[in-house]
């Protein structure tokens, strides 16, 4: 990378941070903008790539060395195309037909095994081995044990709590009690990590902004800001109407 | 008193973004290198892996992020491609997801040129194709008949680091870096318990309480988000990105509970304040 791609790159990514940044201030054209750039950018890469790296030499170039197998996937794929056109669309059917049949195959029995055993698997396996030997009473091999203890009964309250088929009352009712707590903790656990996600991102792109700082990028970063907020400031004066304001 | 604590509750939600903003901004400015990070059994279960391989091995990775995760992804799968190069393993890197065509490669140009890898010897990028199922299943059963080309356009086939190598099932370990659909549960459904291989996995912070369940019995380990970057870059050695972003992290989460705690504590003090 040279440096004028390096620093022109520097520029166009803290020019469009700061303009979804200006999001947190309010609305604004300069939001808008990016906001509609990232879509286009996005559909128009993902096309290209379609286009020349899974169309190109999985259609275009079989076809092209006389091997005819590629226009079954290719007449299926168009099948889809018909539902735009009334009199044609009953041959999307047979395209989802296929796929349906296809992903249905596919997809049943692997759930059942992924999804359903192994982790049935992952639940109790715990509670037939003891990795510490079945006599050791240490501390690390006690604290072992009460974790899967942890689990096994979370795992049966959460799902006395979701079983609707009995009335909740008696020890039902205190089990399902315990399952609601259960809930509660994996919601707070969500939480913590969508936080923690979250501030992930931020710290991406702040480094990157203050990264692109200097005078090796050409200021990037301190330009821009102060033309973003000259926006902001002329866009609130000349725009802003004084319902907006209150 | 009460004047200020309602002002207080009533705080313009644009200072408190400038505060997070001050709160993430002061650790980059100056790391204080916070200490308390501890590698946890999860995140060693892949590192364990990938270290006990012999040299020459085959490993894959899929980035499976986008730009939009680049932050949580990005640290891990430098890691995790480091990791494979500094033990000699051949790697096979490919994506699910379209967008992060140009970051997946981009990671494994960086940790071969460090490594001084050759593309084609030692390691190729078979790029990204459409429907992911179909995908998978496809590079367990013949790679050649999804990836008949790399990115670069080479004949697959012809590339020096895939001789032998017929499809997913002959390799030594597997690692999937996912943000999200297509990403870890399809991997471990439709190829891994399937064809039975073992692998690991990396997350964003918000999947992982999800993808817990599959750990430890259908994938050796788990990297959850930028503090398992940070756990993984301290195992191999390499303090980098990741490592130095805790800090703003930590102190971000101090925010947050500083503001839940304003937010319970204000409206009692308020009732008992004149």
């Amino acid at each position: 990378m040279n440096d004028f791609t390096m620093v022109l790159g520097a520029w166009v990514a803290t020019g469009l941070t700061l303009c979804i940044f200006s999001f947190l201030y309010e609305d604004n054209p300069l939001f808008k903008m990016a906001e509609h750039l990232y879509i286009g950018v996005t559909i128009g890469y993902s096309l290209t790539s379609l286009i020349f790296n899974s169309m190109g030499p999985n259609i275009y170039e079989p076809l092209k060395a006389g091997r005819l197998l590629p226009i079954l996937p290719t007449l299926l794929g168009l099948g889809f195309l018909t539902r735009f056109f009334p009199k044609w669309s009953w041959l999307s059917r047979i395209s989802f037909a296929f796929v349906m049949g296809y992903s249905s195959g596919l997809t049943i029995p692997t759930a059942i095994v992924s999804q359903f055993l192994k982790q049935l698997e992952g639940t109790v396996y715990p509670l037939l081995t003891r990795k510490q030997g079945l006599l050791d009473f240490s501390l690390p091999a006690l604290g072992h044990d009460f974790t899967v203890l942890v689990l096994v009964v979370g795992l049966l309250s959460v799902l006395i709590y979701f079983f609707f088929s009995v009335e909740h009352k008696g020890p039902v009712k205190a089990a399902s009690k315990v399952g609601i707590y259960f809930i509660m903790v994996y919601l707070g656990a969500a939480f913590g990590t969508t936080v923690m996600g979250r501030f992930s991102l931020l710290y991406g792109r702040l480094f990157d902004l203050y990264t692109y700082r200097g005078a090796k990028y050409h200021y990037a970063t301190p330009v821009l800001l102060v033309l973003v907020v000259l926006f902001l400031v002329v866009y609130d004066a000349k725009y802003k109407k004084p319902a907006d304001a209150a | 008193m009460k004047r200020f604590l309602e002002g207080l509750a009533n705080v313009d939600r644009r200072i408190l973004f400038l505060l997070v903003v001050v709160v993430i901004l002061v650790p980059i400015m100056h790391p204080l290198a916070l200490p308390g990070l501890k590698v946890t059994d999860s995140v060693r279960g892949v590192y364990d892996q990938i270290e006990k391989l012999p040299p020459r091995s085959t490993i894959a990775i899929s980035f499976d992020f986008d730009p939009a995760s680049k932050p949580e992804l990005y640290p891990m799968a430098l890691a995790v491609t480091r990791h494979a190069f500094k033990k000699d393993l051949k790697v096979i890197g490919m994506n699910l997801w379209i967008t992060g065509t140009g970051l997946a490669d981009e990671i494994l140009t960086a940790a071969a040129a460090e490594h001084g890898k050759r593309y084609g010897e030692d390691y190729v990028f078979l790029g990204w194709q459409p429907s992911p199922i179909a995908v998978i299943t496809g590079v367990f059963t013949d790679i050649y008949k999804i990836f008949s080309k790399d990115q670069k356009g080479n004949d697959t086939r012809a590339l020096p680091v895939m001789k032998g190598f017929r499809s997913f099932q002959q390799l030594d370990y597997f690692v999937e870096l996912g943000a999200g659909s297509p990403g870890l549960p399809h991997w471990v459904q439709y190829g891994a318990d399937k064809f039975k291989i073992k692998m690991g996995g990396g997350c964003t912070a918000v999947s992982e309480p999800g993808y817990r369940p599959y750990y430890p019995v259908q994938i050796t380990g788990l990297i959850p988000a930028m503090k398992g970057a940070a756990e993984y870059e301290s195992l191999i050695g390499k303090p980098d990105k990741a490592y130095a972003g805790l800090d703003a992290i930590s102190l971000g989460h101090f925010l947050i509970l500083l503001a839940l705690a304003m937010c319970n504590l204000i409206p009692v003090l308020t009732r008992f304040t004149k």
